[in-house]
């Protein structure tokens, strides 16, 4: 009698060990881990957005220190808000886990106003490393364009202003800061901005010189 | 006389055995946790098979997602190589090395079956090719079109650069044809940032300085 109660404690034992060893492997691969940096930014948020309703959302966790790893459920989706210090934008980034990237950087771009007061006093150099750079540049007349990211970006258009008819198109241009040189990162300018010939340029540069098209 | 502590003795057995089998499957399982298994199979069977250029044996492999380069090698026949890209569910990797001596090819001919199953494979493969294309760039499935009006046509073709690649050509175009053209994409959803569109119909008047 004393020996199958044993029998029955020991097996009820293994029962439970397996259940609470299978619960912790489960928990484990339903959810992932996500690490989170940013810099020039404060009140960094994650919200769960997987039912939002009308822009309804739940705060999930703030984000105290840069760096710090959150485990987040499989099959959901969220968004990272933050306020940008001063002179920085603010943001959202959305993504859903599990997720290719297990790293999420938070690094906002300069404020626009900054932005168009850099511009500024940079704009004749631009002007003039884009005149230097290619023949022919008196059939156009080069937009005011725009800085990106921290001011190391710009983007522009040339405005055909010459004779002949089937050349009348726009063109675009890439250009990059590079120790306080501007270079220009088009092979020649063009119709529009491919990330195929401009593989080390950001996507959402070339997108946003792209967008009138 | 009976032995009053066999029977304890052999349920003691018998309880570690079956809590070191439990182990062992949580071990296993726990090393496992954050891999994708992976299914190699090369043919001819007797190909060596190598992972980012590290020997593994044919059969089930457990990875950690990313991209890795499998190839079959065998005496004889030239090597076969894929690269593929490892997520978080199962795949197959399927090698058919190609024969590249006279010996090689009198094997295929004398086992048809093997050859039939290297066909099979080729064909998955193409159609696998085919299908990572209109993944990479789902525009091709409107393609080719003809607009009168924009004026502009567009076709595409392979990319010699990028594998599994392709380029949309803007034919038949002004150059408000070829506004209209990126216009009629992007009204599509694709922004013609990610793809390769080249414009048969437009001189750049610009040109590098010193090539004049």
């Amino acid at each position: 009698m004393q020996r199958r109660k044993k029998l029955i404690a020991i097996i009820i034992l293994i029962l439970f060990t397996g259940t609470g060893l299978s619960a912790v492997i489960n928990y484990f691969k339903s959810s992932e881990e996500i690490k989170i940096s940013y810099k020039n930014s404060r009140e960094v948020k994650i919200y769960d957005t997987s039912n939002s309703i009308d822009g309804d959302k739940k705060l999930v966790k703030e984000v105290v220190a840069s760096d710090e790893k959150i485990r987040l459920k499989k099959g959901f989706s969220y968004s990272i808000e933050y306020r940008g210090a001063e002179k920085y934008e603010s943001g959202k980034i959305s993504f859903a886990v599990p997720s290719e990237d297990k790293h999420i950087s938070i690094d906002p771009p300069y404020s626009q106003a900054r932005l168009n007061q850099q511009l500024n006093s940079d704009l004749e150099t631009l002007h003039q490393t884009i005149k230097n750079s290619f023949e022919n540049m008196h059939l156009y007349e080069i937009q005011r364009g725009k800085l990106y990211h921290t001011g190391e970006w710009y983007g522009a258009t040339l405005e055909y202003i010459g004779q002949d008819a089937f050349s009348a198109d726009t063109l675009r241009i890439v250009m990059k800061k590079e120790n306080g040189i501007w270079k220009v990162k088009s092979e020649l300018p063009y119709i529009y901005l491919s990330k195929f010939a401009h593989p080390d340029v950001p996507k959402d540069v070339l997108s946003d010189i792209n967008k009138d098209l | 006389m009976q032995d009053p502590h066999k029977e304890r003795r052999l349920f003691i057995i018998g309880g570690f055995i079956i809590v070191l089998i439990l182990l062992y499957f949580i071990i296993l399982h726990l090393s496992r946790l954050g891999e994708t298994k992976v299914s190699i199979v090369a043919i001819p069977e007797n190909s060596t098979v190598e992972i980012n250029g590290k020997n593994f044996d044919q059969g089930n492999v457990f990875l950690k997602p990313g991209e890795y380069t499998f190839t079959a090698k065998l005496k004889g026949y030239e090597d076969d190589s894929l690269t593929k890209k490892v997520e978080n569910q199962s795949i197959e990797v399927s090698l058919t090395p190609t024969p590249a001596s006279e010996e090689a090819e009198d094997f295929l001919i004398e086992n048809p079956h093997i050859q039939a199953e290297r066909e099979r494979i080729g064909g998955a493969r193409a159609a696998e090719a085919g299908a990572l294309r209109h993944k990479q760039a789902p525009v091709i499935e409107l393609l080719p079109v003809t607009d009168i009006a924009g004026p502009f046509s567009i076709d595409y073709g392979p990319s010699e650069e990028r594998k599994n690649g392709i380029f949309l050509v803007v034919s038949d175009s002004s150059p408000e044809g070829r506004k209209n053209s990126l216009k009629w994409l992007r009204e599509r959803g694709h922004d013609p940032t990610d793809l390769e569109i080249r414009f048969v119909d437009f001189d750049n008047p610009i040109k590098k300085k010193g090539s004049i």
